[in-house]
């Protein structure tokens, strides 16, 4: 593109980009390590004991009981406990469920497939969706459609997940008046599909509608305001006046010229939201019943189940570090300012 | 790659991606040729813990566990007396210490037969290690041996006799040892597929938090099941559930809410119902918590005067609770076990029977020397702390905040002060078996035999509900589980219960109902338990789930069809004009867009 350099770039330029994406990448796992620490101590302030909550109104003898929490380790000492818990984490092993008689490690594996499914989706059609329509708003500044996008964009961003969930549920789902049932209300599949594997994908897909529709209606807010900012602040540059100046025409100018400048903070801003993403999905997920991780962090909240706490925090923690991390690296790359810097 | 964004408009592209959607309704499957195998779809709200029956905890795995397997005996549609299962006899010598069972004909869902290889190995393991096996472990602490006589008869030694109902009861399912004799008990997922069962319907697959699938066992002993395929389907809420069985997604759904089945009220095609439950509700005192002989807590000292929890007993009308509060969908409480386990139930009798009566409290607290104070309150005896006492309840049960307020309006008639605190479910735990509470709401489920819910008020269990201690009734509680004659033991579990009311650790308010809806366009009406007003899940047994049977001939092919019906109200019409709103901005947005683009274009 024409923002690239052509010519070598000096030594010292180079590795001060590479001072620059080592400090991101070291300050990633800084933070990691903390989020390691605080998770273990987080989840054991929650109230309740584990084994009461599983074994309430269950007929168990006063040793069963013992030997469950025996089991589960809670018997040792706090530091015991950590000790262990980190010894693990080291070696990958994020521990057992106290609840599903499983590792952590294998019921966030069958969880996270969906989840990235249904927030990659929806993430990346809130990206093609806000972009255009946050360039096109900042463009036409007080336009009818600024005011409108604007307007339609925040008050959605404003309504709380939930309750446009249900709503859409009730609608789409369900059906209202004349209008029948368009889409399913829970899960991702149909427990009575037979078919081949395409059948099954037109059913997730199906299944998807709902959900996707939910979490785009709700974060696409935030790329049409930051799109249409990063646009307004070009707007006055001299550089615009000199390519319209050069003959070229409106849509051009915008095109060549002040999408691609106006986009570097949006990048950001996207992949800052990648992170969150994963998290804020789980009232979606609730809502509609998606089997994700934050399906599963609501079950393990009610026990606690705390191996499965720690093992989703982890995960939820570490994809909000990543995305950062990889935000900055990709600064770098895009904005060559700061490469020279 | 901004050009293209910028090229990509957002309405061809919204257009695009309803046209997907459209595209994939229309090719959604088709359910309803007659070829396709016959289902029935349950709602869940909560997956099963483990699927291995030694280590699984939770009820929705248990229910898993008595479709697929069978135990021994198990316990009747009537009122949960123990009844024939797996083996056709179970009896034993005089003294209750050597019981001999004799199995039917029965083959596993794999064509092998049933056993007493089988048996053995099940029990066995655990009697081997039942301290780590929680599953159905428990009532193995009492048996010592069990051996093969023949084929078809096993024998079972107990270290202690034991009453014949609670042998009778065990429902530890009959496991094929030709699959499991290789298996970990403990680590074990139980996670190859199908079950290999003797039930009508084995688990065929497990998708965690989306479905659990059974699939008919052709070797059934009881006959052929009706149904191709049963399906568990994982919801997060029941509301969602309640609607998917409107539209014809799901054909029963338990676990409503009162309100939720009113919901359903007139709908023709759907028939909602309250059925008598295992369950009772109950107002804990704390007594005094002790742990290890040591005070414990901060509970309020009044509260140990059985006098003051006697006066309290009067100034509760439980039939204005069940009447206002619950709308009817209860039983006003008498006894410790809920009425449906007509054989240990107990009924006080007119002399014994607490009537709500304001001024008997009143009367019986000034007796007991609680006077009140200038401002009205009453006082301890000794003239220092008024009688102010908290009642904490669950934040989750939205019923139990309204019963708090009518509590304490009726304990202020007593110059009573009541501070009702609702808190989540967790946080009450932890406070009331610190022993941090003065008043609580609780509940238990009884079982087919009553042993494990009367252990719940002695003193090695007193944390697991209102740390009671009496001498008294550990003594009985521990007749009653050597009294091998029935009759003296029905007798013995009736003064126990007689002990409880009369000494008041925990007030019985009632015994709620639960509430159940199943698609009565397309089936029959499922057996209940107890007979005649139980409920059709959650049973001891699977009598409810075993007799689905799709209503007349034609019936099973029958395709819901997603109607609105059920819907009204305030909120939902609120909702409605909320999202005709917000979809109309939308339009006109796209509408704008759209000509805008066009004047763009032609610059």
């Amino acid at each position: 593109m024409s923002t690239s350099t052509t010519s070598a770039r000096p030594a010292r330029h180079r590795s001060a980009a590479l001072r620059a994406a080592v400090s991101s990448i070291l300050g990633g796992l800084v933070s990691f390590v903390l989020v390691v620490l605080v998770g273990f101590f987080l989840f054991r302030m929650l109230p309740g004991d584990p084994v009461t909550t599983m074994t309430r109104e269950q007929n168990l003898t006063a040793e069963q009981r013992a030997a469950l929490r025996d089991s589960l380790g809670l018997n040792d000492p706090l530091i015991v406990q950590f000790g262990n818990y980190l010894l693990g984490v080291l070696q990958g092993d994020l521990g057992d469920s106290f609840q599903f008689n499983q590792p952590v490690s294998v019921l966030i594996a069958d969880r996270i497939g969906p989840t990235l499914l249904l927030t990659g989706t929806a993430m990346l059609l809130a990206v093609i969706l806000g972009l255009p329509i946050g360039t096109r708003a900042g463009w036409r500044r007080g336009s009818v459609f600024d005011k409108l996008s604007v307007g339609v964009s925040l008050t959605l961003w404003s309504v709380p997940t939930f309750w446009l969930a249900l709503l859409l549920l009730m609608i789409f789902g369900v059906g209202v008046g004349p209008l029948p049932g368009l889409f399913p209300v829970n899960g991702m599949q149909s427990s009575d599909l037979t078919g081949g594997w395409f059948t099954q994908a037109l059913d997730v897909g199906w299944h998807m509608v709902l959900p996707v529709i939910t979490i785009v209606a709700v974060i696409y807010a935030q790329y049409v305001l930051v799109m249409r900012s990063s646009v307004l602040d070009e707007i006055g540059n001299d550089y615009l006046n000199t390519a319209r100046a050069k003959g070229l025409r409106d849509a051009l100018v915008l095109r060549r010229h002040a999408v691609p400048n106006a986009l570097l903070p949006t990048v950001t801003v996207i992949m800052i939201q990648v992170g969150f993403l994963v998290t804020g999905a789980i009232t979606t997920e609730y809502v509609f019943s998606w089997p994700g991780l934050g399906s599963l962090t609501a079950e393990a909240l009610n026990v606690p189940d705390l191996p499965l706490l720690q093992g989703t925090f982890i995960v939820f923690s570490g994809c909000v570090i990543i995305a950062n991390v990889i935000a900055d690296l990709l600064y770098l790359v895009i904005d060559p300012r700061l490469r020279n810097r | 790659m901004s050009v293209l964004m910028v090229r990509l408009r957002p309405v061809a592209l919204l257009f695009a991606f309803l046209l997907a959607a459209a595209a994939a309704v229309s090719v959604t499957p088709e359910r309803a040729h007659a070829e396709d195998p016959l289902v029935f779809k349950v709602g869940s709200t909560s997956p099963p813990d483990s699927l291995n029956p030694f280590q699984a905890l939770y009820l929705s795995s248990a229910e898993l566990f008595r479709l697929s397997y069978d135990p021994l005996y198990t316990s009747s549609a009537e009122n949960y007396t123990p009844e024939p299962a797996l083996a056709t006899d179970f009896s034993s010598n005089e003294d209750g210490t050597v019981w001999t069972a004799t199995l039917r004909d029965a083959k596993f869902s794999d064509g092998e037969p049933v056993t007493a290889e089988d048996v053995v190995y099940s029990y066995q393991t655990n009697i081997d290690d039942y301290q780590n096996l929680p599953g159905f472990g428990s009532p193995f602490a009492n048996y010592k041996s069990i051996r093969a006589i023949d084929e078809k008869t096993v024998e079972i030694t107990t270290k202690v006799p034991v009453p014949e109902n609670m042998v009778l009861s065990n429902e530890m399912p009959i496991l094929p040892k030709h699959v499991w004799q290789d298996r970990d008990p403990i680590k074990d997922a139980n996670d190859e597929f199908p079950w290999v069962g003797t039930g009508p319907y084995v688990v065929s697959e497990y998708k965690p938090d989306q479905y659990v699938k059974l699939v008919k066992n052709p070797h059934y002993w009881g006959g052929e099941p009706a149904l191709d395929e049963l399906h568990f389907v994982f919801f997060k809420d029941t509301d969602a559930e309640v609607q998917a069985l409107i539209k014809g997604e799901l054909d029963f759904v338990p676990g409503m809410t009162d309100a939720q089945a009113k919901s359903l009220q007139g709908n023709s095609d759907i028939t909602a119902r309250a059925g008598t439950s295992r369950r009772f509700t109950e107002l804990a005192f704390n007594p005094g918590a002790k742990e290890d002989g040591k005070p414990i807590g901060d509970g309020h000292p009044a509260l140990r005067d059985v006098k003051v929890r006697q006066a309290l007993h009067h100034a509760i009308d439980k039939q204005a609770l069940v009447d206002k509060v619950l709308q009817g969908a209860a039983t006003v409480g008498g006894g410790y076990i809920p009425p449906a386990f007509s054989n240990w139930a107990w009924t006080p009798d007119d002399q014994t029977k607490v009537d709500f009566d304001l001024d008997e409290a009143n009367r019986l607290l000034d007796e007991a020397g609680y006077k009140r104070g200038a401002d009205g309150i009453r006082r301890m005896p000794d003239g220092g702390r008024p009688l102010e006492f908290r009642l904490i309840g669950h934040s989750e049960v939205a019923t139990e905040t309204t019963h708090a307020e009518f509590i304490k309006e009726w304990f202020a008639e007593l110059g009573i002060t009541v501070k009702p605190k609702m808190v989540p479910m967790a946080t009450l735990g932890e406070e009331t078996s610190a022993g941090k509470y003065d008043m609580a709401f609780s509940g238990w489920s009884a079982n087919t035999d009553p042993d494990y819910i009367l252990s719940i008020q002695t003193c090695a269990n007193s944390s697991a509900d209102t740390f009671y201690c009496n001498d008294d009734y550990d003594a009985m509680y521990e007749a009653q589980g050597k009294e091998i004659d029935p009759e003296q033991r029905k007798q013995i579990v009736a003064d126990m219960q007689r002990h409880l009311y009369e000494n008041a650790p925990i007030i019985t308010l009632f015994y709620p109902k639960s509430q159940e809806a199943y698609r009565s366009d397309r089936w029959e009406p499922l057996t209940v338990q107890p007979q005649p007003d139980g409920i059709s899940t959650q049973q001891q047994g699977r009598h409810g789930f075993a007799s689905i049977r799709p209503k007349g001939v034609e019936g099973a092919s029958s395709n819901g069809s997603g109607n609105g019906e059920g819907l009204g109200g305030g909120p939902i019409a609120a909702i409605m004009i909320g999202g005709v709103l917000i979809i109309g901005g939308g339009a006109a947005v796209l509408i704008m867009r759209r000509r805008k683009a066009g004047i763009d274009d032609t610059e």
